[in-house]
Formats: C-alpha cells, structure tokens, sequence
C-alpha cells in the first residue's frame, strides 16, 4: 500500500512545479504592479524603475519564478499590497474562519446525513425512504445560493432566531474567551446548516445504497438465522460494515466543504477565505490572490490524497492500482 | 453480451424511461414551457429596448397592476426584466453546454480512438486542469478579459475547460467501444477511421452523451448565476439570473424586497429541478442494469 502512496506523491511534484507556472504567469499577465503605489508623488522620474529593478522585477522570467517558489518554501508568499502586511498574516486570519466553519459544517452534515441514509436504507421502498429520497433531490437540486438567501430570510430576518451576518458579535469579541466563543459558534449555525443541507446529500445517497447492498450480504443471513434480534442485526451487524466506506469519505468531505465556501461566506459575511480571495481579486492584490489559489489547489490535491489513503486503510479489498 | 441485445434505439430508451416517470415527465414538460416562454417573450414580444429605459416615478414598487412583479430600483417592470434575465442566462447554459459537448466529444473520440501521445498529452492537462479551482480561475481571468456580452461569457467558459468533463467521459466510453468486436470487424475491412468514429462508435455513445449534456446543463446554470451573483460573471447592466440573485446582496432588498430576487431564486431552482428530474430518467437509459425495458 506505500508503494501506492509513494506513487501518487511522485506523481504530485510535476504537477505541482506545473501548476505553480500557472499560477506564477497568471500572476505576471495581470495588470499593475506592486511599486507603483509605493512611489512618493515627487520622486524622481527614475525612481520607479530603480525600486522595480531592486525588487528583481526586470529580471528574466526563469530567476523571478525559481525566487518566487524558493520563497515559498520558506512559507514566505511577500507581502499583501492592500493590507500592507506578509500575505501569510492575512490569510492565517481569514484561515481560522473559514476552518470553524468547515468543521461546523462537516458535524452537522453527518449528524443529518447518518441517520437519514440508515433510515432510508433500512425501509427500502416503503414510504420513509420515499420522503429522504425526495428530499435528497430536492437538495441537490437547490443552488447554494437560493438556499443560503432562503435561510437568512427565514431564520435570521423573519424568525429573528439566528444573526444574519458577521462571524462574531464585536461586544463579545471584545470580551473575549468563552463569550467570544459561543458568539462564534452561534453565528456559525446557520452558515454551516446550510451547507450541510447541500453537502449532506450525497452522504445519505451513498448510505442508502451501502445499506441496501450490506442487508443482503451472506453474513446478515447469517446473523438472522442463528436468531440474531432485528434491531442488533442493524446496530452491529449492517451499520458497521455500511459506515465504514463513509468514514473513509470525512476528509474528502472538509475539502469539498472548505473549497465551496464562497457563495456561504458571501451571503453569511464571514470573514473567510472565499471573500479575502474575492475582495484581493477585485481590489488587485495578486499575491493574496495567487496564494490563496495555490493553497486551495494543493489542499484539494492532499486531501483526496488522505481520502484515498483512509479509504485503503478501512477496506483492504480496495487496492488502488 | 451477445445474450441480451437490445433492439431499441437510444431516443425509445431514452423516451420510454421518460414517460415511465412521472416527475421526469413533468418537469420535461415545465422545462420546455419555460423555454419556449422566456424564448418567445425574450426575443419577440419584449422591446428590450424600452423594458431597460429607466423610470424615476416607478422606483422599488412592489406587485401591483401594471408590474405583477413589482419594479427594481430602476423603475423597470420586474417581470420584463426576469423574462430576459432568463433569456440571458439560458442562452449562456445552452452555449456553453453544446459548444463545450462538441469539442469535447471531438477530443474525446480522438483520445480515446487513437491513443498513444494525444492521448497522453490530454490526460495530463485534464489532470491539471482537474487541479486548479475552477471557480477561482474563472475569477482571475474574469479580470483579464471582461466579457460584456452573453457569448462572450460562453466563449470564455468553454474556452476555460468547459469541454473537459465530456472528453474526459467520452475518451472511456471510446476505449471501451474501440475494444469491441465490430470496430475490429470495420477495421478488417478497411473503413476509414473517421467513419468508424462518427458513424459506428459515436451512435453507442448517444445516450451517455445525453445524460452527460444534461448534468452540464444544470452545472453551467449554477456557474452563470454564482459568478455574477458574486460580481465576476456578466456586467453589471445585462439583465442575468445571476443578477437578479445579486440584488439580494443588499439586506435591505433581501428582506423587504423579495420581490426582486424571489423569482429568480424560484425560476432558478425549478429549472434545476426540472433538469435533474429529467436527467435522472436518461441516467437510467444509458445505465443497462437500471433500464425498467
């Protein structure tokens, strides 16, 4: 199996090394550069073109791109242009954001997805399964966005139950400790119920199915002809072996969570990466901008990676060639 | 699999498990009424010209007589202006759902028919392509180019790796069409192997194709709608689902205005729905183990 594992990482470093050209030409097409705002208003004429040459910006393409990954290994992605702070900076405050919400939104997608998948596997065709199978249309139909308008409206603006923006109350903010975070978390509920109501969707599908398949396994014969209890034929014998292919799936499912998370921190204002990578885009910070695509492309890479990895280590039938 | 040949052709399949189901059957049927209506509405009975003017008088009123849907913050009937936001975006949809299932399907059949470089060379950019978050890439470029058009948004969507989902799909099925004994049979006796493709492989192929064109159908409506909705799709003036979603950026219209982005949320999700339901009963047709024949 490491073998396996080695071989994918080999196979990330080109892609990697190409993916970083992308990027690193994207970068270099966009317009404006990061000096020209720096210059004072009564500078010498020469003066930008000396500051642009001791930044390395008339070198060769080849020298600017090999600075800037060696750069990056060192965890040095320069420096943002709107915040005037290393990009690091900016985005590790956005990160944690958008981190809370994904881990909120990853518990509420399988304490909603679980017992619905279980339930609907277990009452095949009857009713029940009818009603979750309709709902997991109907779900995977809403756009992110029709959802997430619908539940501010709702929840936040006519039921008054939840706030309808921000990821922090500033009072409690500035209280600090646990006020600060039950502020956080309650603003977090319907951002992240949101999502989980859309992401939750395939989770029970594949349950459903995964039970379907499991009940009518030689071993569930089995367990019920030597008089095993309805209720432990399910609870010990099926849920194990069902659960086990969707735990595999938990981190595939934080990435899947972190990478569309745009729209929701969008229409819920959080402060999280999605809106820093907008609002660098459209205020021409590139080097945020390019950072941030970097990060979100090798954590989607990793974490398929770990997803297949897990998913090797709980089924050793599954064997990746 | 010479036991059980199956004599139908792709569109009875297709047909029969259409209107076996009823929800696929309805929403067929809302899907095409929508179409037709936004078509004939957008392009023949609106004067597009005059439904944009601006009317100071008419400001942010909600549904009366006159304005079923009430006015934007332009004066501008609502209902006009959802019709050719429509029109808009299902223009948008349909472009780049064909433009991007042709070129795909064309790179598909070579990758797959001929293997060996193409081959190789494709899979590794579909590789990397499969990388880089779309949606952030679209928005990077987005500033790059700015499409102030309807096709222009298309030519750049497909352009930008809309036709990678169909090649990479249509590449498999080659594969394992080209395995078969009839295109050995052809090939013995000396077709040509552009006739071989176009019409011995890609007849098989027809009902993948459709289910495939369908879930591309329902993502590029969602693509159009969350990139303007977000400010990196159509400019700000061409009337677009997306921006009609966008007004409800403002809380105050959000919560006191439904009127100016409730339909569009409401047209946006039932074509969604009416394409999935559709889509689901010609996934089944080109499934054979789920066929109901």
């Amino acid at each position: 199996m490491w073998k396996t594992v080695v071989r994918r990482l080999l196979i990330l470093i080109p892609q990697l090394i190409a993916l970083s050209l992308i990027v690193f030409f994207l970068a270099s097409l966009m317009p404006g550069d990061a000096l020209r705002g720096q210059v004072e208003p009564g500078a010498p004429p020469g003066e930008l073109m000396r500051l642009r040459e001791e930044a390395g910006l008339l070198d060769p393409w080849y020298q600017q791109y090999t600075r800037w990954v060696s750069h990056i290994m060192r965890g040095d992605f320069g420096r943002s242009l709107q915040h005037r702070v290393a990009v690091t900076t900016v985005i590790g405050d956005s990160m944690m954001n958008t981190i809370r919400l994904s881990i909120m939104t990853t518990i509420f997608l399988y304490l909603i997805a679980i017992p619905l998948g279980l339930i609907a596997g277990r009452k095949n065709g009857k009713w029940i399964d009818k009603t979750i199978l309709m709902y997991v249309f109907i779900f995977f139909s809403i756009p992110t966005i029709v959802l997430s308008l619908i539940m501010v409206l709702v929840f936040a603006f006519n039921l008054g139950w939840f706030p309808a923006m921000n990821s922090v109350n500033p009072v409690a903010a500035v209280a600090g400790g646990w006020t600060e975070f039950w502020s956080r978390m309650y603003h977090l509920i319907l951002p992240s119920l949101t999502g989980a109501l859309i992401g939750g969707v395939g989770v029970i599908y594949f349950l459903r199915n995964q039970v379907i398949d499991v009940q009518n396994a030689d071993f569930i014969t089995t367990a019920r002809a030597k008089g095993t209890p309805e209720h432990r034929v399910y609870s010990h014998h099926v849920l194990r072996n069902a659960l086990l292919p969707v735990a595999g799936g938990i981190g595939a499912s934080i990435a899947a969570v972190f990478s569309g998370s745009f729209f929701i921190e969008t229409i819920f204002s959080l402060n999280g990466m999605g809106t820093l990578f907008l609002s660098s885009v459209l205020g021409r910070d590139w080097p945020v901008a390019m950072a941030l695509i970097m990060f979100y492309a090798i954590t989607g890479v990793v974490s398929m990676l770990l997803a297949d990895i897990t998913i090797m280590l709980v089924d050793p039938r599954i064997r990746i060639k | 699999m010479n036991e059980k040949v199956n004599h139908a052709s792709a569109f009875r399949l297709m047909w029969h498990e259409i209107r076996n189901d009823w929800f696929a059957l309805i929403g067929l049927f809302l899907f095409i009424t929508i179409v037709l209506v936004v078509y004939i509405f957008g392009y023949f009975v609106i004067d597009e010209a005059a439904a944009g003017r601006l009317n100071m008088f008419t400001m942010n009123q909600s549904p009366r007589a006159g304005f079923p849907l009430g006015t934007d913050d332009l004066g501008r009937c609502m209902l006009r202006q959802l019709i050719l936001a429509a029109r808009n975006s299902l223009n948008i949809a349909f472009t780049v759902t064909l433009g991007g299932a042709t070129i795909g399907i064309f790179i598909g059949l070579l990758m797959g028919f001929y293997g060996g470089h193409v081959d190789n060379v494709m899979m590794r950019i579909i590789g990397l392509w499969g990388m880089i978050p779309f949606l952030m890439l679209i928005i990077v470029i987005r500033t790059l180019i700015a499409p102030q058009t309807w096709w222009g948004f298309s030519f750049m969507m497909i352009g930008l790796g809309g036709f990678l989902m169909m090649s990479g799909m249509i590449r498999v099925m080659t594969l394992q069409q080209g395995r078969l004994d009839y295109v050995s049979a052809s090939k013995t006796m000396g077709t040509p192997n552009v006739v071989i493709m176009v019409r011995e492989v890609l007849p098989n192929l027809v009902s993948i194709i459709t289910s495939g064109l369908t879930l591309a159908l329902a993502g590029n409506i969602g693509l159009e709608t969350g990139l303007t909705f977000l400010g990196f799709g159509l400019p700000p003036g061409t009337p677009s689902l997306g921006q009609h979603l966008g007004y409800a950026r403002d809380s105050v219209v959000l919560q006191n205005r439904q009127w100016q982005w409730l339909p569009a949320a409401i047209l946006v999700f039932v074509l969604m729905l009416c394409i999935n339901f559709v889509g689901q009963a010609l996934n089944r047709a080109a499934d054979a183990r789920k066929r109901t024949v």
